[in-house]
């Protein structure tokens, strides 16, 4: 697949400004959800992972649903795309490595945990699989460089006049 | 690196909207939030260990069916008796929706426990999970332990086929609901909180001695 020809076809900034609420939405929803529970029971679930201290886990749960509230509302406003849409990919990198490690260790996980515990319950696989895909998004949303919908194209525009 | 007024104004412009919808998602959210419950516990006495005058209160939400639950029996065991006449354990039952038998088996404890033996039934219910839990019909062992702790049986099939004690669990349920319990075992100690065996391991001492007196 031609990656530039795809980037420059006329229909691809539409596509990606979908891709960036596709991928933003579901981190912010992630993060209020996540901020809705007790950190203490985000923590119990990471401690499920056995991949972090266990000193490191209480500062991780607390801080880490703003870090995807934050960033997941910003992609999908389109502020700071660049840097947004690249957080966005490496909380999902960070997912996948996180779930695909438990999965080759062997550790059994009746309960992902993404959506702390009010949103939906997806098992290892599901959420593997939900991740993936929301990272394809999340880089389809960096390649482009028109940023329809977006404060960044608001503020740009303010600047002079736009690529079409 | 000197910056002048006219780019200082541009980045100020390019910075607002972030700053308004960050502060607008905070407010958002800590609007949203379960607000802490702090109205003290109402547990009936046969569910309490530990002298009344224990400066500090250990709340356990505890589900009969949940696997860690069981396991983290042995660390509030050790914490108690590590801790003696210093913390007082209230026991509140949170059965799990997803958990078939844990609403019977605290049902069947709380039958247990207006007799006087209350932990006697606590302990067998833990130790034999796997055995009942599993079961298609549980109440054949929920009848067995009764048995085996001693209790009058005529009163105890009354109790539990009535569920004459159901509002006792109930109002644990709610109670743990209100203070934005989710997840078995999850302990309160004064109003700081731990979810888990682990948790309560690494920081039960701990919070103990910052709860107690000084």
């Amino acid at each position: 697949m031609n990656l530039r020809a795809l980037t420059e076809n006329r229909g691809f900034p539409w596509m990606a400004a979908a891709a960036r609420v596709a991928a933003g939405g579901p981190l912010a929803f992630s993060g209020f959800m996540k901020l809705m529970s007790p950190p203490e029971e985000l923590a119990l679930t990471m401690e499920a992972y056995r991949i972090l201290p266990f000193s490191l886990i209480p500062p991780f749960a607390r801080l880490m649903p703003w870090g995807e509230l934050f960033v997941g509302a910003y992609l999908v406003v389109g502020f700071f795309i660049r840097l947004s849409g690249t957080l966005a990919a490496g909380f999902y990198c960070m997912f996948l490595t996180a779930l695909l490690s438990a999965v080759v260790r062997g550790i059994s996980l009746n309960e992902c945990g993404c959506f702390g515990q009010g949103g939906p319950h997806l098992s290892g696989w599901g959420a593997i699989t939900l991740d993936a895909f929301l990272l394809l998004f999340a880089l389809a949303a960096l390649l482009d460089r028109r940023h329809y919908l977006s404060l960044d194209r608001l503020h740009l525009r303010q600047k002079g006049p736009l690529p079409e | 690196m000197s910056l002048n007024k006219g780019s200082v104004v541009s980045i100020a412009k390019r910075l607002l909207p972030g700053f308004i919808l960050g502060a607008a998602l905070v407010v958002a959210v800590l609007s949203a939030r379960q607000s802490s419950w702090t109205a003290p516990f109402q547990v009936p006495s046969f569910r309490q260990q530990g002298p009344a005058s224990a400066p500090v209160l250990l709340v356990e939400f505890s589900d009969f069916e949940c696997a860690n639950c069981a396991k983290a029996r042995i660390a509030v065991h050790e914490l108690l008796e590590r801790q003696k006449g210093r913390v007082r354990l209230q026991f509140r039952h949170f059965p799990l929706k997803t958990h078939r038998w844990s609403s019977m088996a605290a049902l069947a404890a709380d039958c247990a426990g207006v007799q006087g033996r209350f932990w006697e039934y606590h302990d067998l219910l833990f130790e034999n999970q796997k055995e009942w839990a599993k079961a298609d019909d549980a109440r054949g062992f929920f009848i067995e332990y009764a048995r085996r702790t001693g209790l009058d049986m005529e009163r105890f099939r009354q109790d539990l086929a009535g569920g004459r004690w159901m509002p006792l669990v109930q109002n644990d349920l709610e109670d743990g609901k209100s203070r934005g319990v989710n997840a078995t075992p999850t302990f309160f100690i004064g109003a700081r909180r731990l979810v888990g065996e682990s948790q309560l391991r690494a920081y039960g001492d701990q919070f103990v001695e910052i709860e107690g007196p000084k």
